[in-house]
């Protein structure tokens, strides 16, 4: 026997032994009994109905029905902006009443607003002060325009932060505005998709996709 | 007075039709965190639910993301290509797009099992990304080409890996009609998965060497080398 087979061998041996000493060792007769336990911490979220429908840009503060935008160089509201009870928005989003944790809400839009025939663009993305804005708040009227880039829209792989450590049963209300640019887009229709991300609260959202 | 009743009811006809374009729209996943710790061989299954707190039946995507599946390979500074893992090689969702009822609860949730079921021999890919000066070209056969292509390749599960992620719930569309604006959930997935150990490596290549080596001393490294010699005639010939 060579001395490689002999390592070889004594190897073997050893594994067998370590083997079956797994195989045996341990194995005690113990009566059992089963210890059962379910856990339910749900995450969930509702958004209302002229959110689900989508944010249309009307011309200027037109209530409720969507113009064509004549002015490009204002901020020009979302219809539901104001079309609730006095005069409160209509969009929200609202943490689940069963949630056990809070949430943060994150939006981010897929593209900028596109209009495929013409293959033009409307930029949704903060411009020195121009794109599309939103403002948030914890009732029906208080969000209000910021023109500052924390509230302008973000599009794939960001998120724009909407709602921050929201409580389970809470709603934030919000409005949005849209200041075109550029300014000399072919008149047409632009739309894009919208999406709305809920996780829990101090946890990353990761990058968005469409 | 008839066609008042009528007009009347026609109106309270209308009144009560669920207007799809004012539904509030929602929904959930019965577990916020979802922790998936195992061993190469492990075999399990976990549970969670996707819930509907709308009136109306969601169709919704249910997929895992990565945020360190990623990972760059770089030689003196320079990005060459980036290594990617496959989370289908760790675990799998046994659905992917699920029909929710209206008003399902965490009780009555639709459930989506996710099968831990990690491997020795796993599957990963290699990401390259070509020149903006090459994309040129290749858009010109293939217009949708991204800039990148991937290579896939086989490899030993050595040592551990940690993934951070979630598992996403988004709503496809209500009713048949796709939302306007469209609502998601995560729930927070960790991943740890134990690997062959590096030392278990080094003992299986060992073992291999030695063997090798025994068979060869057995055969005779003459007969082998000589056994070469002829197939490379052979084929020269």
């Amino acid at each position: 026997m060579q001395v490689e087979e002999k390592i070889l061998f004594c190897l073997i041996v050893f594994l067998g032994i370590a083997s079956l000493a797994s195989m045996t060792m341990g194995q005690t007769n113990v009566a059992s009994g089963p210890i059962n336990a379910s856990i339910s911490q749900p995450i969930s979220i509702t958004a209302s109905g002229n959110l689900t429908t989508g944010i249309f840009f009307t011309n200027g503060s037109t209530i409720g029905v969507q113009y064509p935008i004549t002015d490009v160089t204002i901020k020009n509201n979302a219809t539901a902006n104001y079309w609730g009870s006095g005069y409160g928005t209509e969009y929200w989003v609202q943490s689940g009443s069963s949630n056990k944790i809070n949430i943060t809400i994150y939006f981010t839009a897929c593209d900028d607003l596109k209009n495929s025939t013409l293959n033009a663009y409307i930029n949704l993305t903060w411009n020195a002060g121009e794109g599309a804005f939103f403002g948030n708040g914890t009732t029906a009227t208080t969000p209000s325009l910021n023109v500052t880039q924390d509230y302008a829209f973000k599009k794939v792989p960001n998120w724009a932060l909407v709602g921050s450590k929201v409580d389970a049963g809470n709603y934030i209300y919000l409005r949005f505005w849209l200041d075109p640019w550029p300014n000399n887009a072919p008149s047409a229709i632009y739309n894009t998709t919208y999406k709305i991300l809920a996780v829990e609260y101090g946890t990353y959202p990761g990058s968005a996709s469409c | 007075m008839k066609k008042l009743a009528i007009f009347v009811v026609f109106s309270l006809f209308l009144f009560f039709l669920p207007f799809p374009s004012f539904a509030q729209v929602g929904v959930g996943i019965t577990s916020y965190s979802i922790p998936l710790r195992g061993n190469v061989g492990d075999v399990y299954n976990v549970n969670f639910g996707v819930m509907n707190p709308s009136i109306y039946t969601i169709k919704v995507k249910v997929y895992p993301q990565c945020d360190n599946c990623i990972n760059e390979v770089k030689l003196f500074g320079f990005k060459l290509f980036d290594d990617e893992e496959v989370l289908d090689e760790y675990f799998k969702l046994d659905k992917e797009i699920v029909d929710v009822p209206p008003g399902t609860t965490q009780q009555n949730a639709v459930p989506i099992t996710i099968k831990f079921a990690p491997k020795l021999v796993i599957k990963k890919n290699l990401v390259f990304y070509t020149p903006e000066w090459l994309n040129f070209f290749i858009r010109y056969a293939n217009k949708g080409y991204a800039g990148s292509f991937k290579i896939p390749y086989f490899t030993l599960l050595i040592g551990t890996r940690d993934f951070k992620g979630r598992i996403v719930a988004e709503i496809l569309s209500y009713d048949g009609m796709k939302p306007g604006v469209i609502p998601s959930v995560a729930s927070t997935l960790e991943v740890h998965v134990r690997g062959m150990p590096f030392e278990s490596f080094v003992f299986l290549v060992l073992m291999i060497i030695l063997i090798i080596v025994v068979i060869l001393r057995r055969i005779g490294f003459h007969r082998v080398s000589s056994s070469i010699s002829k197939l490379v005639k052979r084929k020269k010939s």
